[in-house]
């Protein structure tokens, strides 16, 4: 980094079916609680930026920027970062690259989705646009399908079983318990996964996260202070279309933007204490452990093997992941920032990674916390 | 209509059909409620992503290529596109490919009077048509008894592993994943007695049994209810099973569903019939079922 970004506060909504909110109620109760929380006022925001996905298509809104400044007294300059379910990230990065260059000194970062005001089929057709709309859309795949074609594979090459899988959810759904934001707080067993409605075989419908509203803002600055400073952040993309790859079982622009972003943060691998990793399935939190470079490939289930048994030291989606919490999609890049440092002020660990992903890990964005003392 | 539906991007889509009409092998699958998707390697090296007109498929399985009807946009624009199907059947033994003779079935969406046409031919001609029972994993109530037979999963896991199975897929009813197939020896045995084994089935069952036994040694009906729009068909279908009583609302929901995909593949997979019939009125259905079981003799 060129210069030293401190996270002055962080915020967010519930997330969850939040029918009495509309997007810009969710927006401005996100960037209130950041503003509250941070050791400023809204009039020190120099710059705005808005991660979002789908507004133009589940609520007819686009212009998001100007929807946004709309909320703070002064009218900053806003853009708007769209990269699918990793716009929070890449939002996130976007306000990194102003920061350093100097061209910003304080930057609200909010990501919102709100998901709910249209049918399950029009979302799910909408979210189809993080694929490729030519190829991938009129083989009447949906993103459960793209994920199942990854999840057959994987069981195929290293012998995942469906008994195996359905922990990864039923860890997720523990750890959200204890959240207050999250959408849904109950434990589930890890036989109900597996008994749950088949969406697209091998995955069911608790192997998938859910469709919500909700949303997270951050306040990035390089003149306040906070507890937490982003110590690296990186995106790096991928084939859009997954018949271009050359292995659907693994995402090589998760593995890229976490190389880079161990480089840029000088950190070892080993000292990192928390993860928050894009779970939009199941199967995609097993792969995403392992591009991570956290587990050797077809080995990541042991780690949720560990979890489970409550027998490791290492932290994944305390939160309670995107099947925990639920995944307005834009929103989920930002928050899991939020999530991991508020992780690390917790527990006075050093280290956090929050990784993002949109689409079939088609842009992934990771970024490093160091929680400084 | 989706914009992949507006002629440029048909227009597009025809330069990549092209390319995709070569064999390949199955990379991985997708098994969703109403269609089954691959991702599939060609012949050259590259992958599509495209349906697979198989309800078993297998990793690192042969296909070949087929042209299916994917849709009729707003402007009356028939819309194909490229599926694959499995080169070899895996229930089908080379030995027993010899036909020794033809086999009747009936398919179409739930409501739509399968079983009455069905009884009905059976009681016509009582001495040379005999209903093939299909064995299913899934409970057999005492009515159902000589139509379906229940097997253990195991059982019915062996049968086809020891290519016992004429035809054999998976479902998920009400959440439970359910095996259901024909036996080859059922069917035999009914040749053997010199009759005509009649199966009434789903659509991918039936393409299952035409690999097995071969797309000519089936006289196929697909049978449709009266309406001219698929809303209208399906408004059909519910009022039926209202009529019947033997579902709840919530179950009818599902059979709705199940209806929606089946009426996609009856008019997909058109050429697995050998007539579609509109069932408006129950006698001209059987006449015309008759007639060819006539020709054919």
């Amino acid at each position: 980094m060129q210069r030293e970004i401190s996270i002055a506060g962080t915020g967010q909504t519930r997330f969850g079916e939040l029918w009495d909110k509309s997007i810009r109620d969710l927006m401005d109760e996100a960037v209130t609680n950041a503003i509250t929380s941070a050791q400023c006022t809204a009039l020190d925001i120099d710059t705005i930026v808005v991660a979002n996905m789908l507004a133009e298509v589940t609520n007819g809104q686009a212009h998001l920027g100007a929807l946004a400044s709309s909320l703070l007294p002064h009218h900053p300059p806003a853009i708007r970062v769209e990269a699918a379910c990793g716009s929070g990230a890449a939002a996130v990065h976007t306000a990194c690259a102003l920061l350093e260059s100097g061209r910003a000194q304080t930057v609200l970062v909010v990501g919102v989705e709100k998901m709910t005001d249209v049918s399950v089929t029009d979302v799910a057709s909408a979210l189809m646009g993080a694929a490729d709309s030519e190829r991938e859309r009129p083989a009447g795949l949906t993103f459960p399908g793209i994920f199942g074609l990854i999840a057959t594979r994987y069981m195929h090459e290293y012998g995942l079983t469906r008994d195996d899988l359905n922990l990864v959810s039923a860890v997720h759904h523990r750890n959200a318990v204890a959240n207050p934001f999250a959408q849904f707080r109950s434990e589930i067993m890890p036989e109900a996964v597996s008994r749950s409605t088949l969406v697209a075989d091998p995955l069911c419908l608790l192997d998938c996260s859910p469709i919500s509203d909700g949303a997270a803002a951050c306040i990035l600055s390089t003149t306040l202070r906070g507890d937490v400073r982003i110590a690296a952040s990186q995106i790096a993309t991928d084939q859009l279309c997954i018949a271009d790859r050359p292995t659907i079982t693994a995402f090589s622009a998760s593995q890229e933007a976490m190389e880079h972003a161990l480089m840029e943060a000088s950190v070892k691998r080993s000292e990192i204490a928390a993860i928050e990793t894009h779970d939009c399935f199941s199967i995609a939190a097993l792969i995403n452990l392992e591009d991570l470079g956290f587990a050797d490939p077809g080995r990541a289930i042991e780690i949720y093997r560990g979890l489970w048994e409550g027998n490791t030291d290492l932290g994944v989606n305390r939160s309670g992941g995107l099947k925990g919490c639920g995944h307005p999609v834009a929103a989920t890049g930002i928050k899991q920032i939020n999530d991991i440092a508020k992780q690390l002020t917790i527990s006075g660990h050093q280290w956090g990674v929050a990784h993002n992903f949109g689409g079939a890990a088609s842009t992934a964005g990771v970024h490093i916390l160091e929680h400084i003392s | 209509m989706h914009s992949f539906d507006t002629p440029p991007a048909v227009a597009r889509a025809l330069k990549r059909r092209a390319k995709s009409m070569q064999e390949g092998t199955i990379i991985s699958y997708t098994v969703m409620p109403s269609h089954t998707v691959g991702l599939v390697e060609l012949a050259d090296g590259s992958r599509v992503l495209a349906e697979l007109l198989t309800a078993n498929p297998v990793i690192g399985q042969s296909l070949r290529p087929r042209m299916i009807l994917r849709s009729v946009n707003s402007e009356g624009l028939r819309i194909y596109d490229v599926a694959y199907e499995p080169v070899v059947s895996v229930a089908a033994p080379k030995d027993t490919l010899q036909v020794r003779g033809y086999i009747i079935a009936l398919s179409g969406p739930v409501g739509v009077g399968k079983t009455t046409v069905s009884a009905l031919l059976a009681k016509t001609f009582p001495d040379s048509v005999e209903l093939v029972r299909m064995v299913t994993t899934s409970p057999v109530t005492r009515a159902d008894r000589n139509e379906r037979e229940c097997l253990s999963k195991e059982k019915f896991a062996e049968l086809w592993k020891g290519k016992k199975l004429a035809a054999a897929m998976k479902m998920v009813v009400d959440d439970e994943e359910v095996w259901t197939g024909y036996r080859m020896r059922d069917i035999e045995q009914i040749w053997a007695k010199g009759r005509v084994p009649l199966v009434v089935t789903d659509v991918r069952l039936l393409r299952e049994l035409s690999r097995t036994l071969g797309r000519r040694s089936i006289l196929s009906f697909g049978l449709l209810p009266p309406g001219r729009s698929r809303r209208s068909m399906l408004s059909h279908l519910l009022h039926r099973l209202r009529a019947q009583g033997k579902a709840t609302e919530e179950q009818m929901s599902g059979l709705l569903k199940h209806a929606v995909s089946d009426l996609r593949l009856l008019s997909s997979q058109r050429d697995l019939f050998t007539d579609i019939l509109v069932n408006d009125n129950l006698e001209t259905v059987t006449e015309t079922v008759q007639a060819r079981l006539q020709q054919t003799r």
